[in-house]
């Protein structure tokens, strides 16, 4: 089979069409989990100023946490810093669409959440977005992924899952961890 | 015996000894994040020894044993001296004093910000600087490469490069494209920084130029050990390189397409869109395709030889090869390896299913096994190979068993380190941490894993050990009764070459192509930091208290 | 790489009998080749659709 040098040649190229094809197969499954299936890397650029986003705007105390927005969307907003997330325990309702969204007011960190396709950096400068919904109740676990310092193993906040019946939000859409 | 023996012999001495101290500190590591209590066990221990680490293994292992071969490679297949000694010497001394230099300021605990030194973390500018001095070392190697072959084909005219040194070229150029990113990243960003010249820092700039090199230096340090698949391991089982021609190609699709790639590992990051993310996917699906045709050619090359040896049916010419030669068996096992490794690169380019694994355990996992699997176990090869034509002594039966032991042990024993960590990966432990709360009900099911990952651990130590003792053998004197090297012979094409084209034998056209892919896929994702700056973060010193 | 290397020795061509006992390549390693990819593209897609997909939405 392999008698010249074009033999060869063509040998190499009849491997790489079908093995190009097998690519294929693996980008076209991908194109499709994005395009139809909503799995996607999350690529929100939105930028925030690190220097001042505990001070006004989006991420100061009273809005951290989970809250049901005016139009029903249910909006998570954690801030990542050395060495804890803020608020450390959230409450998301099962089986509707939530948003998490992250700010960082010093390093880089990053989030991932045990179970789900949940996963994000936290660059300062940026707002982290990852939309999910969540299937499966129970408490899960979301750890810092990204070095740090020296505290970066003990950074590790808690995701409550909860059905919609034990989903309750107050008068001002906030629903947290230590409520009863 | 090459000339400059003792030129390689000093490049490959320094990568194997801080290769050997180096994997001392993995094992710690990893029994620091086992459930077992490991000694001197605490964060700034801990993350100074993954400093310590990453930068032995991924920077300076890598880089000294890439120069030495390189040089090894020009002076045998070129049978030509080098065309500037004295500055092979000021090269190696500068990249050595580097290393020092960076090695000194994290055993200080100045520096304990990981091979990735992501910003706004920074170290002492001492770290920095000692790592521009390893790349600025590495430069000269690549203009003496570059040199070399343009000076034997002004002597050669017509005459057809020597595919070991092409593709030794190949990575040289590939090298200087590829340190450009962390080059500006440190000079203009991160070491005005640590030096106080500056107190914020463009995270997303600094991340994005990193990108730049952290995928392509993957193929820097992959290239020498495809090197050897193609020009050693057929001779050594006896048989013929399928293609010099595909060969060739290969290389020069490494150069293309291992740099436009780098956003696959900012794929979770917020400071690029959809957009650039999915055209560097693209990218990086072509960039399989080298290493796809290697396995076949090099797959062929051993049929070759496995057949001309009597080898039977589809698959009999299998056990009709040479397993006892270390490269051949090297070769083999590698190849395991490549299924598991390549594997995995398959799930973590595959754009949304990053975002399973993203900064886990299976990304330490994957590299572990594609890099300290598949290539490192060629480099111990490439050294076994060459070692008797650098010391003027051959090698015996008895040795050459070492030589297997250590192979099988490192093979067995990344295998048995890396799979457990996959898995564990694939259920959400999360990476560079010091320690895991083997109480928390969520992850006490991992501590029977991470001690088997442990074990493999060990085994690779062993190996790493062995490894040093075999090559130092190599050093004592041979018995007067026996013979000394054989001769070193690159693997020749089945078929002669009869014409090649002239983009297989020189790179003026790739390396336009190179910047035409690297401006399409970097120009914007670069651009955009300076077009709309974004706001920049403090930096945060960790070499200074408090 | 033939014409490359002047002084080194060119190993011989390979005889008739050789010749014959090379027919059948590459059969040996589309096969082996052949399987190695097939069964990747079979363990990507067992996690594609047994983790991935099962672990919801990200975007």
């Amino acid at each position: 089979m392999a008698a010249t040098e074009q033999d060869v040649q063509r040998s190499e190229i009849r491997w790489v069409v079908w093995v190009s094809l097998f690519v294929l197969i693996i980008f076209g499954l991908t194109v499709f989990a994005a395009l139809v299936l909503h799995r996607n890397p999350p690529s929100n650029l939105e930028r925030i100023d690190p220097k001042t986003l505990h001070l006004s705007g989006e991420f100061t105390e009273p809005n951290r946490g989970t809250r049901v927005e005016q139009n029903g969307q249910v909006t998570t907003r954690i801030v990542a810093t050395q060495f804890a997330f803020v608020p450390p325990c959230v409450v998301v309702p099962a089986d509707r669409e939530v948003t998490l969204r992250l700010a960082s007011p010093d390093v880089i960190h990053g989030i991932l959440v045990s179970g789900t396709n949940v996963n994000t950096m936290v660059v300062p400068g940026y707002v982290s977005q990852v939309h999910t919904v969540f299937r499966t109740t129970g408490n899960l676990l979301m750890p810092c992924h990204e070095f740090c310092g020296l505290g970066h193993s003990q950074m590790l906040a808690r995701v409550r899952v909860v059905p919609a019946a034990e989903f309750r939000p107050d008068a001002e859409g906030r629903v947290s961890c230590a409520a009863p | 015996m090459p000339r400059h023996r003792n030129l390689v012999l000093a490049h490959l001495w320094l990568a194997f000894a801080v290769f050997a101290v180096a994997a001392v500190f993995g094992v710690w590591q990893m029994w620091v994040r086992s459930p077992l209590h490991a000694p001197y066990e605490n964060p700034q221990n801990y993350f100074l020894s993954v400093t310590l680490h990453g930068v032995s293994m991924g920077y300076v292992l890598t880089t000294f044993f890439v120069m030495g071969f390189g040089y090894f490679v020009a002076e045998t297949a070129l049978r030509q001296a080098l065309p500037w000694m004295e500055g092979a010497w000021i090269g190696f001394w500068v990249a050595a004093a580097g290393a020092v230099m960076a090695a000194l300021t994290i055993l200080s605990g100045g520096a304990s910000v990981l091979y990735t030194f992501y910003p706004p973390l920074t170290a002492s500018p001492f770290f920095y600087i000692g790592l521009v001095l390893v790349v600025v070392g590495s430069w000269i190697w690549c203009a003496i490469m570059i040199a070399a072959m343009a000076r034997w084909k002004r002597a050669n005219p017509g005459q057809v490069v020597p595919l070991a040194m092409f593709a030794t070229v190949a990575n040289a150029i590939m090298w200087l494209w590829t340190t450009a990113g962390v080059a500006v990243e440190l000079l203009f960003q991160v070491i005005p920084a640590a030096i106080g010249w500056t107190d914020t820092v463009d995270v997303g700039m600094s991340r994005t130029l990193f990108s730049w090199t952290l995928h392509a230096i993957v193929y820097f340090w992959l290239l020498p050990a495809y090197i050897a698949f193609y020009t050693m391991a057929p001779e050594a089982a006896g048989g013929r390189l399928y293609s010099d021609t595909m060969g060739r190609l290969t290389f020069v699709l490494f150069l293309l397409y291992s740099l436009p790639v780098g956003l696959h590992h900012l794929f979770m990051d917020p400071e690029h869109s959809t957009g650039f993310k999915f055209v560097q996917t693209t990218l990086t699906a072509l960039v399989t395709v080298p290493t796809l045709l290697t396995v076949f050619t090099i797959t062929a090359s051993f049929e070759v030889a496995g057949r001309l040896n009597g080898g039977p049916g589809l698959f009999g010419w299998l056990r009709r090869l040479p397993w006892h030669r270390p490269m051949v068996l090297a070769t083999g096992l590698a190849f395991v390896m490549l299924w598991f490794g390549g594997g995995g690169g398959l799930i973590n380019m595959s754009y949304g299913m990053n975002a399973m694994i993203h900064n886990t355990s299976w990304v330490t996992a994957h590299f572990h096994l594609i890099f300290g699997g598949t290539v490192v176990i060629m480099y111990f090869a490439i050294a076994y190979q060459i070692w008797p034509q650098l010391t003027g002594r051959a090698v015996d039966a008895g040795e050459l068993a070492q030589q297997r032991w250590q192979l099988w042990l490192w093979a067995i024993g990344m295998m048995v380190m890396t799979l457990p960590w996959h898995w564990l990966g694939l259920e959400g432990q999360w990476r560079r941490v010091a320690h895991f709360d083997y109480d928390d009900p969520l992850i006490a099911w991992w501590g029977g894993w991470v001690d088997l990952s442990l074990l493999g651990g060990v085994m690779l130590l062993i190996s790493a050990w062995l490894f040093i003792v075999n090559l130092a053998r190599l050093h004592a004197r041979q018995p007067a009764s026996q013979a000394g090297p054989q001769p070193l012979h690159y693997a020749v094409p089945l078929h002669p070459i009869t014409r090649l084209p002239a983009a297989l034998n020189g790179f003026a056209l790739w390396n336009v192509l190179v910047v035409v892919l690297m401006a399409a896929a970097y120009g914007w994702p670069i651009g955009q930091f300076i077009a709309q700056p974004s706001p920049a973060a403090i930096v945060h010193h960790v070499d200074r208290p408090g | 790489m033939s014409d490359a290397n002047k002084d080194e020795p060119r190993p011989a061509d390979l005889d008739q009998q050789q010749l014959l006992a090379l027919r059948e390549v590459p059969s040996g390693a589309i096969a082996l080749g052949g399987v190695a990819v097939v069964l990747l593209l079979v363990a990507w897609l067992l996690i594609y659709l047994l983790v991935y997909l099962p672990r919801g939405l990200v975007g």
